[in-house]
């Protein structure tokens, strides 16, 4: 099932070896079991409910979610963050670590939908991020929405070929690791304020949240606009070959 | 039966579905978006399981499920790098021997 | 706060490898850069080692708890260590300072320093504070984050090299990681609909013998078990072992398939216990034995010294699956205690330290023979010697003769299932070792004979000069693998206070 790892464009749909009747009965029968465990079974009352509701005063934020993200369970978070880190280093595209961080590699082609798309909905784009960034205290939001918003307009603002991110030059290595930096600092400067790893301060948890949420949303936003470069140079080598001199 | 209930079933049966997907899909695209879909079954799973009553909901699956969507896109990423830069090499290495045939005396290797 | 406790130094063993891969990441190509890991490698030692000593000091020898953020389970995370987890800790510790020191030379002459300044220094450090954080926690959906942790920067290490086998034995990696996670977290799901809590401990007090608990058990045993490679579903390990860099090789197969291992085990005996069944454990130790005879096979048929052995560990890794068979299962709940847990444990000791040390002397006589093929190493010996004892050495000890980590290990477990009435373990026990010393004479049976081998077009690879610091580092690997063959009692002391440890 995992023998031959098929990467052809013309591929077939189903590995050929794998026998279908023994992995649907297989399959059936794990349903049947997860269905008849989840029927017979009740779960329970009421979960951690009733102890978020009851702390959430002292975690700094209002809305629920973002209280178990960036306070009872930042650990989780942080190591999250740690994650998405793996995953760029292993990607990272490659670049000459004295060219600047972004640069514009090519001649604004005339495309008039692709330079009203970038003049309009990028800025708005941040705007949003911003706003999402900002809302997640209180309400659904925070700083993988936010960050994921502005990787978008990262890849809007590749499309065309015209910019590109040097995402081995110091700056862009210092803003991929600046969410975890932050994250790891106050956590550790934490212990000495009050004892324990990760142990807001009542008075100023909200604002520490904030601080983390908004380096986390620089260092996603970055990590996830390298995801796409790392895909996109490789899928397209020759589209990049003659455009590594910069232009500016 | 409540419509919560209804909701776990159908994310089962999307993590059912993406596990076949997983073990009979020939493509290696097809693999990483099976195991997407083995995930988003989960997810629906925990997000049915968080709420509790008409306006009740338990903050802690959501926040796992938010928490288990950055670690799928990381590891999507992952496979999908690793997954061009095979066939990259594979494209390679063809162009190479169709040059090679093109040429009228074959060079040994 | 009372006086030192080894639990304040909980967060300090996840995040001191966390600062040491940003640092890396940070400096990327610069001079400096393998002596700042040395550092870091050195400070984690010192941190882990005070850690243990403290743990060892501290009468109770209950398990601690460090709570994050003041919450405490369960709305919060809490760090818990107990006697099996500082001794996974003290051995990553000690691998990671070992490992860490041979990395250093081992990369300078046939990898860009860009790409180990950029990718592998930050890499490594991420897997250390995975294994790490896992062996710490006390919170199942963060064991889920530590897995995926592992999983991902382990398969992101197998591609560092970038050619075709390297990338598709990460891929394939990587994607059964993936797919063991996935039953994990569903498992986590149905645990905490039934549960209300993520904490391991309240989960072990209200689980009970449900058909909820069993299907998560079913469903974090299948998860686990591809993660580990326990035959047959190891189908993996081979070429992702073989294809990784070799300090790569050494830390995935010494390492990283005993913290999914670890995991197994904690739910099998302690969170779930109630659960499992004599019966279920007999299906385990059954694809133990077979793991044992497959592996041993394969690796006797192997023609790659790496993959001869990956295809080892496929088998070492079927002993401590008799764990699981051997086990007292008393009606409501087992535990991980007794003999046949000693046994497992001192079994996950010896075969990291002496599979480590046959990595890293394995590394070194491909390096020095400019390939992997098992055909080429003939009269090696002359040109390698110290390295060849290392590797003898470890074979002495993954066979099981005495004196050897691994005669005890096998020892233990041989008595243990006299002692429980199961024979026909001790026929399997046996028999591997038999099968373990074929293929391991093979390969030193053709490093001892004279001459070399005509090496005509196969041998391209330029031949490389294997610097003294692998050499030594492979060597204190094999010194410590003997040490243990005469120290058993002190592991035993660590992972097992209560019982009290068996003369050997």
């Amino acid at each position: 099932m995992f023998k031959k790892l098929d990467t052809d464009y013309a591929g077939a749909a189903v590995d050929k070896n794998a026998s279908r009747l023994s992995v649907s009965i297989l399959v059936a029968g794990l349903l049947v079991l997860l269905v008849t465990a989840l029927l017979g079974y009740d779960a329970h009352d009421v979960g951690l409910e009733p102890l978020v509701t009851q702390s959430i005063e002292l975690s700094g934020v209002t809305n629920p979610v973002t209280a178990v993200l960036l306070n009872f369970r930042a650990y989780d978070t942080l190591l999250e963050i740690a994650v998405l880190l793996i995953v760029v280093i292993a990607v990272l595209p490659i670049d000459d670590r004295r060219t600047a961080f972004f640069r514009r590699v090519a001649e604004t082609k005339h495309d008039l939908v692709l330079s009203a798309l970038q003049r309009w909905i990028a800025p708005a784009l941040v705007i949003f991020a911003g706003y999402l960034l900002w809302a997640g205290a209180y309400q659904p939001g925070g700083a993988f929405q936010a960050g994921a918003l502005l990787a978008g307009a990262c890849v809007l603002l590749f499309q065309g070929g015209t910019y590109r991110i040097n995402y081995t030059s110091s700056i862009a290595r210092l803003l991929l690791v600046i969410g975890l930096i932050i994250f790891v600092a106050v956590g550790l400067a934490l212990i000495w304020v009050e004892g324990s790893l990760l142990t807001y301060p009542l008075e100023s948890s909200s604002i520490l949240i904030l601080l983390i949420e908004a380096c986390a949303t620089i260092s996603i936003a970055i990590a996830l606009a390298s995801l796409y470069s790392s895909l996109f140079d490789t899928a397209f080598p020759a589209v990049n070959m003659g455009k590594n001199e910069s232009i500016t | 039966m409540t419509s919560e209930l209804l909701y776990m079933i159908a994310g089962l049966g999307l993590f059912s579905i993406g596990l076949s997907g997983v073990l009979i899909a020939g493509h290696v695209m097809r693999k990483i978006l099976a195991l997407n879909v083995m995930g988003v079954g989960i997810f629906m799973f925990l997000i049915a399981l968080a709420r509790k009553s008409e306006s009740v909901f338990d903050p802690v699956p959501h926040a796992m499920v938010l928490t288990g969507i950055v670690i799928a896109v990381a590891g999507t990423a992952l496979a999908l790098n690793l997954m061009v830069r095979i066939h990259n090499i594979d494209e390679t290495e063809l162009e190479r021997t169709r040059q090679e045939s093109a040429k009228p005396e074959k060079i040994e290797l | 706060m009372n006086g030192l406790s080894s639990s304040l130094f909980l967060p300090a063993i996840v995040f001191l490898p966390l600062i040491a891969s940003i640092i890396a990441f940070l400096v990327g190509r610069n001079r400096l850069q393998g002596r700042i890991n040395m550092l870091f490698a050195l400070l984690q030692f010192l941190l882990v080692i005070l850690t243990t000593v403290l743990f060892l000091s501290e009468q109770s020898y209950q398990s601690s708890r460090y709570v994050i953020g003041g919450w405490g389970a369960p709305l919060g995370i809490d760090l818990v260590v107990d006697g099996f987890s500082i001794l996974m800790i003290a051995l990553t510790g000690l691998l990671t300072l070992l490992i860490s020191a041979y990395s250093t030379s081992y990369f300078s002459e046939q990898f860009s320093s860009e790409q180990k300044g950029l990718r592998f220094w930050p890499l490594w450090w991420l897997l250390i504070a995975g294994l790490n954080a896992l062996f710490v926690s006390g919170d199942a959906f963060n064991i889920y984050v530590c897995l995926e942790i592992i999983g991902l920067s382990a398969a992101a290490l197998v591609a560092i090299q970038g050619t075709r086998a390297a990338l598709e034995a990460a891929l394939r990696y990587l994607l059964v990681g993936l797919l063991g996670s996935l039953f994990y977290l569903l498992a986590i799901a149905i645990l905490y609909r039934t549960h209300g809590t993520l904490d391991l401990m309240q989960i072990a007090a209200s689980a009970d013998n449900g058909l909820p608990d069993k299907v998560a058990m079913i469903l974090i045993a299948i998860g686990l078990l591809l993660k580990i490679a326990l035959f047959p579903l190891h189908f993996w390990l081979p070429q992702a072992h073989a294809n990784a860099p070799t300090p790569v090789s050494a830390i995935l197969s010494a390492l990283v398939v005993k913290a999914s291992l670890y995991v197994l085990i904690k739910f099998w005996f302690d969170i779930l216990g109630e659960t499992t069944t004599f019966g279920a454990s007999q299906v385990l130790g059954a694809l133990g034995g077979a793991a044992i005879l497959y592996g041993s096979w394969s690796a006797f048929r192997a023609t790659q010294l790496k993959v001869l052995i990956a295809y080892s560990t496929v088998a070492q890794l079927g002993y401590i699956f008799l764990l699981f068979p051997l086990s007292k299962y008393a009606v409501g709940g087992s535990s991980f205690s007794g003999s046949a847990s000693q046994a497992a444990i001192y079994f996950i000791v010896a075969h990291a330290c002496a599979k480590a040390a046959m990595f890293l002397s394995a590394g070194n006589l491909i390096l020095s023979q400019g390939n992997g093929e098992i055909a080429q190493l003939k009269g090696i010996a002359t040109r390698e010697p110290l390295n060849v004892l290392v590797f003898a050495i470890a074979g002495i000890s993954l066979i099981g003769l005495p004196p050897s980590a691994g005669f005890i290990a096998k020892w233990l477990l041989l008595t243990t299932s006299i002692e429980s009435g199961q024979w026909w373990w001790v026929i399997v026990v046996i028999a591997g070792g038999l099968f373990g010393a074929m293929y391991l004479f093979k390969v030193l049976g053709l490093a001892f004979t004279s001459g070399t081998v005509d090496t005509g077009q196969g041998n391209k690879q330029p031949r490389e000069h294997v610097s003294g610091v692998m050499t030594a580092v492979a060597m204190i690997l094999a010194i410590i693998t003997l040490a243990l063959g005469f120290n058993a009692e002190f592991i035993l002391n660590i992972s097992n206070p209560i019982v009290e440890a068996s003369s050997v």
